[in-house]
């Protein structure tokens, strides 16, 4: 009887350690993510390869974002992204910018701050970025709703 | 006799095909009165080598170089690998030998008035699969394709083959 009660803690404890580390492993904003990853085309003439995923439906509904972009200043990347709101109503954001090297890791991991961003009914507004360093070929920029 | 004087037009004619470039040097060009090329009297304008896709590259160098209207042009180009190979045949027809280095190409296109030639590898324009490009050796005269994340020299041309 024992035994079968040792057993039964034992797995729950196993469910419950191997669901923690998916969600760790899975760890993403509750809110939209833009990424912008520098490449370059068979010319050698930069290109930005886009993305953009939205992990909370409530926002797909309220806001789009129509444009993703990205410049040099000299050897310093910048990065712009146009939203649109869908909404009547004025809806408060916070938004923060992550650089990434040419391997995929964070440049000053964690060092961006939460910026707020309030977008009024219908209101188009663009967000800009500038890279901490040169090593910085890939940024993401998170939005989220305010805690 | 009569089958002499046929042959001569064809005879004529093959020679001026073969005829070989003709370089009129200006202050910072050359121009092939053949092919009707301009190419960059400084066979090494950028002073190191570049890559071909990734962060300071060629494409990057030639951008700017026609920003600055180099020379007074705005349309300075990679050659091509044709273009290349006509440049060495030139220099290799001028006495090569590959027991002796002063006969290699790098070193005719610098006796011909070219200047700081390299003996390595050049960029041309021709790609040969999706991460290679062909490049041009003056030190040997081979035309062979490596891969676009190594560097190679670079030597502007402007113009079209003729």
């Amino acid at each position: 009887m024992t035994q079968k009660k040792n057993i039964i803690v034992g797995g729950i404890t196993a469910a419950v350690l191997i669901a923690s580390l998916g969600l760790v492993g899975c760890s993403t904003t509750a809110g939209v993510e833009t990424t912008g990853k520098m490449s370059w085309d068979e010319q050698g003439a930069r290109t930005l390869e886009k993305n953009v995923v939205f992990n909370n439906s409530g926002l797909k509904g309220d806001f789009q974002i129509v444009d993703v972009k990205s410049s040099m200043a000299g050897d310093i990347m910048r990065a712009q992204a146009t939203l649109r709101s869908k909404d009547r109503d004025t809806l408060p954001f916070q938004y923060r910018f992550e650089w990434y090297d040419n391997s995929g890791m964070e440049i000053n991991s964690g060092a961006g701050s939460w910026k707020p961003l309030t977008l009024y009914g219908r209101e188009s507004k663009t967000v800009q970025g500038v890279a901490p360093d040169p090593r910085a070929k890939e940024f993401k920029l998170k939005i989220r709703e305010p805690d | 006799m009569k089958k002499l004087l046929l042959l001569l037009p064809v005879v004529l004619l093959l020679a001026a095909c073969a005829s070989k470039p003709n370089f009129v040097f200006l202050e910072k060009t050359a121009v092939d009165q053949n092919t009707g090329l301009t190419w960059a009297k400084n066979a090494n304008l950028p002073g190191r080598q570049l890559i071909w896709r990734g962060d300071d590259n060629v494409y990057e160098y030639m951008k700017r170089l026609n920003e600055t209207n180099y020379a007074g042009y705005a349309d300075w180009r990679v050659p091509s690998k044709e273009e290349f190979a006509k440049l060495i045949e030139y220099a290799k027809a001028m006495g090569y030998d590959h027991a002796k280095m002063d006969t290699w190409p790098f070193q005719k296109l610098r006796q011909m008035g070219f200047i700081d030639v390299r003996d390595y590898e050049y960029w041309t324009s021709t790609r040969q699969s999706p991460s290679e490009m062909w490049t041009a050796d003056l030190t040997t005269g081979a035309i062979a394709p490596k891969p676009e994340n190594r560097p190679y020299n670079l030597w502007p041309v402007r113009g079209n083959s003729r």
